[in-house]
């Protein structure tokens, strides 16, 4: 068996494509650090099957960043008021910047950070998109997540209960 | 090799059970409850509500009671669904507990503790599930965005004049055993959550509080007040003020109620700030209407008041015959403030935890 923390771990994605990273940098995934190994095999090949190449590449990148920086945890509640004020680290503020990854990679990021079992990811995405939230009327979080429209029985049970968010609108 | 695909096991994989479902493009509604459930614990409460406004799964609280109705005469699948609802019901309770934690962690009467959520839990039924939810959720807004609230509404009467003030032990006590025990499910932490909200907002100091709270005392320095060397422990009982240390009298006290136009023929708190700066203002008749009077430094014994309070203009409490002792609510603590150019009350806790550091308590 390779030396703790030495050894190689080949990810495979739902797509076909391989990314590799150390054992060390994979420890921060509960899914590949319980995942077993072969003993005396120094490279482990593990398929995601769940997640694309797009995001997997993604995620990968995280975790090799992890392994040289690690993120601070993120306090609740925020120690601030925007998102680079809660998260001062700039490589992670970049890594989820909007010029980096648009929603759809946001929330497949977040997807397969759960799946993952990777908690500083998920904690970074879920605050990224709990800032895209803030501060939003219903309209414009209903158009942000995609929801289905309420039915009109279920929008009056709504406007009756939280009559002040119609109001504000 | 290993896969975490669980449909192709093969005896060279190392075989790991997932359920496979490709990752392509994740929306809101496809994410697990226990995802949204992370994403919305970094979230204020006014984003959480706008979320349930917008979201069927939060307005699972809404419809509950609906479809609950004859849920046993229906079959086993609608007792699932209604076993999932029960589930997600938890996540949001687990939210607003959160919210509830995080809100009253800086006030000692208020802060979370077992024994306090056990109180709410026993007094949930008499005092929090008739709250009038719009107007709570929209005091939280308002303050949100700085709109006005000092309105009253019907309910914060009701509070005021019935409910036991949380987390007042003596209550909890008191009677735990003439409250039935709602069932967890029905206990909301969303409702307990706007219900202290109001209680928060709340400047009327009631006569039961003001005879069941422990006060600190202590003197302005234009009243000779020395900080800690002055500062004394007393009590409000029975229309008697007892102060603490040798040579206070009981001194008899009452609580007044103005209304604008009043005109009490009392030495009152605005009279003592107008002499204090030879002012030939029109402040010696209202003291109902001037906030500005009460927030002015020298008006407070040349101390600058740094912690926000909020005032009440219609109450106040006579103590013999010094001047009156205005009424207000400190925001950061919740605790009840009684002051006069002179002397200064604070409210605090059975174990006299101070958090107030104006007025010459420091």
């Amino acid at each position: 068996m390779a030396d703790e923390g030495n050894g190689i771990i080949r990810l495979r994605s739902s797509d076909g494509k391989v990314f590799e990273l150390t054992e060390s940098a994979a420890e921060i995934s509960e899914l590949l650090k319980d995942s077993p190994r072969e003993e005396d095999d120094e490279v482990t090949e593990i398929d995601i099957v769940r997640v694309a190449s797009p995001c997997l590449e993604k995620v990968v990148e995280f975790m090799k960043h992890y392994d040289e920086e690690k993120m601070k945890e993120i306090p609740t509640p925020l120690g601030g008021s925007t998102f680079n004020e809660v998260m001062d680290q700039p490589w992670y503020q970049d890594f989820v910047s909007d010029e980096k990854m648009n929603r759809d990679m946001l929330f497949n990021m977040l997807s397969a950070a759960n799946f993952l079992g990777i908690k500083p990811l998920l904690d970074l995405t879920c605050l990224k998109v709990t800032f895209q939230i803030t501060g939003k009327n219903a309209e414009e979080i209903r158009e942000l997540l995609r929801l289905p429209e309420l039915t009109p029985e279920e929008e009056a049970k709504a406007r009756e209960e939280h009559s002040w968010i119609f109001e504000e609108a | 090799m290993a896969t975490a695909d669980s449909t192709s096991p093969c005896t060279e994989y190392i075989h790991i059970a997932y359920p496979v479902s490709p990752i392509d493009r994740v929306t809101w509604v496809d994410l697990p409850d226990a995802l949204w459930h992370e994403i919305l614990r970094f979230s204020a409460v006014q984003d959480l509500v706008r979320m349930e406004r917008v979201c069927k799964k939060f307005n699972i609280q809404l419809d509950r009671k609906d479809r609950s109705h004859g849920a046993q005469e229906q079959g086993r699948e609608r007792e699932r669904e209604r076993e999932r609802e029960q589930e997600q019901l938890s996540s949001i309770h687990d939210l607003w507990k959160t919210h509830c934690q995080h809100r009253w962690n800086d006030k000692p009467r208020y802060k979370l503790t077992d024994e306090r959520e056990d109180w709410l839990r026993r007094h949930y039924d008499e005092h929090f599930a008739t709250v009038d939810y719009g107007d709570t959720a929209g005091g939280a807004t308002g303050r949100a965005t700085g709109r006005a609230t000092g309105s009253r509404t019907e309910s914060s009467h009701v509070m005021m004049g019935n409910a036991a003030p949380f987390p007042v032990a003596n209550t909890a006590s008191s009677s735990p055993s003439t409250t039935s025990t709602p069932s967890l499910s029905k206990f909301s932490w969303k409702k307990t959550y706007f219900w202290m909200e109001q209680e928060l907002a709340r400047t009327t100091l009631t006569y039961d509080e003001l005879e069941s709270l422990d006060w600190y005392f202590n003197f302005t320095p234009l009243a000779g007040g020395r900080g800690k060397d002055t500062l004394l422990r007393c009590i409000f009982r029975h229309g008697l003020l007892s102060i603490g240390g040798a040579g206070f009298p009981s001194l008899p006290y009452r609580m007044l109620f103005l209304h604008p136009g009043d005109n009490p023929d009392i030495f009152s708190e605005q009279q003592v700030n107008a002499t204090d700066q030879h002012s030939d203002t029109d402040t010696t008749t209202d003291a109902t209407t001037d906030t500005e009077t009460h927030d002015n430094p020298i008006f407070h014994g040349g101390i600058d008041t740094s912690q926000a309070r909020r005032h009440n203009q219609e109450q106040a409490v006579l103590i013999a015959d010094f001047p009156l002792h205005y009424v207000s609510r400190l925001h950061d603590s919740g605790e009840w403030l009684m002051t006069n150019a002179h002397v200064t009350f604070v409210s605090t806790d059975e174990a006299g935890a101070l958090t107030y550091k104006d007025r010459n308590f420091q």
